[in-house]
This record gives C-alpha cells, sequence and structure tokens, in this order.
C-alpha cells in the first residue's frame, strides 16, 4: 500500500510539490497564530499581575500617613493589594534595570527617587476609582495606572484570535480543496489503469486506499515541515524577542508546548488530508 | 465449471446479444467459442466477470451464481478467472514484467515472490528476454503472449481468451493456440472465443457456435459453422 502511494507521489512530483506547499503554508499560518495567540496572552495575564496603580509619594509623607492611606484604600474594598516601595526599594529596581550602565547608577541616589505604593484592583473596572481617591489625598506627586495598556492588550489579543481565525479557516479550506483537486486529477489521469486494475480483480480498497494515504501523507508531511519552519523562526528571532520583552518571561517557549502544537497540526493535517482525499475519491471513484 | 442458464442479455438500446442460452463447460475442458463478429463471445466473457448482469437467467461459476454475487465479491471472482482480453489492456507506460506482475501485486505478494513467478511465467510464454521491455516495443503475437502470462500469473482455474489469435499472422496465431493446448494440458479449463476457423477446424474440440446471441451448435469434436 504505501510502496504504491509512494509510486504515486514520485510520478508526479510537481502535484505533491503544489499540495505539500499549501499544506506547508496552512500550518505555518497556523502555528504563527498559535504562537501569537499564546504570546499575548501571556503579555496579557503579565500585565494583569502586575500592580495596576502606582502613587508616587511626596517626600514630606510619613508613615502614618501612608498607613492611613492603605487603610483607606483597603476599606473601599476595591484594592487587592497594596505595596510600598521605599526610596531605598525604588534605587534597588532602579540598579537593576541599569545595572549595564554604571553612568546612570552614578548619577542617581535614593534621594531624588520617589517612595511609591503599588496597588492592584480587585477588577479593573474599579480602577478609575482607586486613582481618583488616590489623586483626591494630600502627598501624592503623581498617580499611573495600567489600563490603557491592558485594555489596549485585550482589544489586540481578540484582534489577533479573529483574524487569525479568519486566515486559519481560509486556508484550511483553500488546502482542502486543492488537495482534492490533486487527487481528483491523480484519479483522473489514472481512469485506464483504474479500470483494468478492476477487471484482474482489485478491490475497491486496493485502489482507493492509496489515494487517501497520499492525502494523509501530504496533510502529515505539510504540517510537520510548516512546525519546523515555524520553531526555526521562533528560535532566530528569541535573542531579538528576548531583549524586546524584558522582563516579561515570555521566552523561551515550553519545549512541551511546541510539542503539543506539532501533534495537534499533525492530528489536523491528517484530518484535512483524509477529508479532502476522501471526498476525491468518493466523487471520482464511483464503481 | 461454468454453467450458463437460460441467459438472456438485452442492452439499453434494444439489441439483444445473448438469447436464452444455456451450456455447461466442466473443468479442464478447452472450448472454442466461435461466431461472427457481434455474435455474443465477447459479452459470455464478461458476463462471467461480472462487468454486467444478464437480463435474465444465471450464470454458475463451480456452484456460485456470478449474478447473484455481492458487490464486494467480484473481485475475488475475477481473479479466479484468468482474462485475456480481446483488446489487451495492457499499461503501455509499463514494462512487459510490470503488466504481468500486476494480479500480484493485487493480491499483495511480495517482491521476491513476483520476481520468481513473472520469472517462470515469462519463461512458459517465451518472452523470458523481454521482460524489461515495454509493450509497444513488441510483436502482436508477444502482446498477446503477455496478455496471456498476465491472465495466468495468478494462477486461476480458467483462462479465458477473447479473440487471442484476433490480429496475428497464422503462424503466430498457431503459437499461441498451441500454448493454450499447452496450458490446458496442465489442467485448466479453457475457453478461446474466436473466428478463426483455420484453428478451431484442426484442433478438432469442444465447438460452441453462436449466431445472434443464439447457441447454433455444440458439439465435442465440432468444427466451425460458417453462416
Amino acid at each position: 500500500m504505501f510502496k504504491i502511494t509512494w509510486k504515486h507521489i514520485r510520478r508526479s512530483p510537481y502535484q505533491a510539490l503544489a499540495a505539500l506547499v499549501i499544506m506547508v503554508l496552512t500550518f505555518f499560518v497556523i502555528s504563527v497564530f498559535v504562537l501569537l495567540s499564546f504570546g499575548s496572552e501571556k503579555l496579557l495575564n503579565y500585565f494583569e499581575t502586575r500592580p495596576q496603580i502606582t502613587a508616587f509619594l511626596e517626600d514630606e509623607v510619613t508613615k502614618e500617613e501612608v498607613e492611613m492611606l492603605k487603610t483607606q484604600l483597603i476599606n473601599t474594598g476595591k484594592a487587592a493589594d497594596i505595596k510600598y516601595v521605599s526610596k531605598e526599594e525604588a534605587l534597588a529596581i532602579y540598579r537593576e534595570q541599569n545595572k549595564d550602565d554604571p553612568l546612570l547608577l552614578e548619577l542617581v541616589t535614593a534621594d531624588i527617587l520617589p517612595a511609591s505604593l503599588e496597588v492592584s484592583a480587585v477588577d479593573s473596572a474599579s480602577l478609575p476609582q482607586l486613582a481618583e481617591i488616590l489623586k483626591g489625598v494630600g502627598g501624592i506627586e503623581e498617580v499611573l495606572f495600567h489600563e490603557d495598556v491592558v485594555a489596549t492588550l485585550i482589544i489586540w489579543t481578540q484582534t489577533i484570535r479573529k483574524v487569525g481565525l479568519v486566515l486559519v479557516c481560509s486556508f484550511v479550506l483553500i488546502s482542502l480543496l486543492v488537495i482534492m483537486i490533486i487527487v481528483s486529477m491523480k484519479i483522473s489521469i489514472k481512469k485506464k489503469e483504474i479500470g483494468i486494475l478492476r477487471l484482474l480483480g482489485a478491490s475497491t480498497g486496493y485502489i482507493r486506499n492509496p489515494f487517501l494515504l497520499e492525502g494523509i501523507f501530504y496533510g502529515a508531511f505539510g504540517a510537520l515541515l510548516a512546525w519546523g519552519l515555524a520553531y526555526l523562526c521562533l528560535l532566530y528571532a528569541t535573542p531579538f524577542l528576548t531583549s524586546f520583552l524584558g522582563e516579561i518571561s515570555l521566552l523561551p517557549i515550553d519545549p512541551l508546548f511546541m510539542l503539543a502544537l506539532l501533534g495537534s497540526e499533525v492530528l489536523l493535517g491528517v484530518l484535512i488530508g483524509s477529508i479532502a482525499s476522501f471526498l476525491a475519491v468518493r466523487r471520482y471513484l464511483r464503481q | 465449471m461454468i454453467e450458463f442458464k437460460n441467459v438472456v442479455k438485452q442492452f439499453k438500446d434494444g439489441t439483444v446479444a445473448l438469447d436464452k442460452l444455456n451450456f455447461v463447460i466442466e473443468s479442464g475442458e478447452f472450448v472454442f467459442i466461435v461466431g461472427p463478429s457481434g455474435s455474443g463471445k465477447t459479452t459470455i466473457f464478461r458476463l462471467l466477470i461480472r462487468e454486467f448482469l444478464p437480463t435474465s437467467g444465471s450464470i454458475f461459476l463451480e456452484k456460485e451464481e456470478v449474478n447473484t454475487l455481492h458487490r464486494k465479491k467480484i473481485p475475488a471472482l475475477r481473479r479466479r478467472i484468468g482474462s485475456a482480453f480481446q483488446d489487451y489492456k495492457l499499461l503501455w507506460d509499463r514494462t512487459v514484467f510490470e503488466n504481468i506482475s500486476l494480479p500480484l501485486e493485487i493480491l499483495g505478494r511480495s517482491s521476491r515472490e513476483t520476481e520468481n513467478e513473472v520469472l517462470e511465467i515469462l519463461e512458459l510464454v517465451g518472452l523470458k528476454e523481454k521482460g524489461d521491455l515495454f509493450p509497444l516495443q513488441l510483436s502482436g503475437g508477444e502482446v498477446q503472449r503477455t496478455v496471456i502470462a498476465r491472465a495466468l500469473i495468478a494462477k486461476p482455474s480458467i483462462l479465458f481468451a477473447d479473440e487471442p489469435t484476433g490480429n496475428l499472422d497464422p503462424a503466430t496465431a498457431w503459437q499461441i493456440v498451441k500454448l493454450l493446448k499447452q496450458i490446458n494440458e496442465k489442467g485448466k479449463t479453457v475457453v478461446m472465443a474466436t473466428h478463426n476457423f483455420d484453428i478451431v477446424d484442426s484442433l478438432k474440440g469442444r465447438v460452441i457456435s453462436l449466431e445472434k446471441g443464439k447457441i447454433i451448435s455444440d458439439e465435442k469434436k465440432g468444427k466451425y459453422k460458417d453462416v
């Protein structure tokens, strides 16, 4: 069976190449969008778990006033977590962030950095209210909150998913049709041979299965190649992406996740290939 | 054993190809089916391998009724009959060796088994040196031998040769008939449809004569009835 399938593929290499190219393209797009979706989800998760409001305190604010402010915020029931970052801690953070730039480290001392309160909200809808409370009390120099970042990321994630879904569906449909057409063409070309084989006593399975197997081969092999290609691109871009993302620990991607992606893609490839060739066989190999 | 019982075959255009045909061919017989073109010789063959169904009547191969056979059992039926088609039905882009090995491929034989058996049959039909050639590179007689070799390779109990001498010169035609006779002497049932009266008359075997789809004679040591 495998020998006959391989013979079919070898005897029409350009058709096989066309089928493989479209499958690789489809699964490359799938891989890219799965990785993008996974990445944006992690990014979103990172920002959601960060302190969402940072209130920089004036130097004159005493510890008692800070404690009072904390109590006031907790009493609203909208703050999930409040962390006080002292001037020294701010300097330590600053040093960690600029450890590669001695010039910047020399210029800054704890005195010029403000102490701050990092506040997380129970839900992101409460952020503006908490920010308003902080802006309203005395001793607060500036209030920053990440609501915009999170909201933008949510929109991006949703857009990536929607665009990805439409593109993936279109490519799956195109590859299904291309494989169906290629297998149908092969059946048409071999019509005479199939007729002779039938007269010589070949069973339906003997005639049909190599065509089915051919479709499955295109699907599975195309998925494997596309996955390899996407992984290579990702590995190639990892150094750049790592420095770009900074402290967001997105990369390197878990190999188990990549293996799961490979498994799912090969499975989907087998499914697309077998459905396409089954439809071609059903249409063109009627007794 | 092949048995045709009251077999009628009428095509959609109204042509009656076979009209109440009755005959029995016992195992190991050598039978000529003779008659002019359009008398129904090929129709008998095509009904036997279930290429189509009779309009009425029954066809038996051994004890099995061919015309009521389930569709899934047709391939197995066809494998029991060695078919040498009038129009050869060879794959012209495959070598003689590849053509002959087709029935073994269908049976799933290994490459080594196939090679041994094909070489054996090539020797039997006198094409030992021609295995690597394509059918187009062969003479008419050699093409016919290839067809017979392919029909015999899976060792069927019956060989049905439809006009195997149709396009051949008398000398080559005789070689083919001798080959068929040789195959029959090895115990196979051989049915040969022909309108070559020289061969039929010389061999003095069983002759079933057809005319317009009807049997006009069935004689043990018959001759070609010229109609």
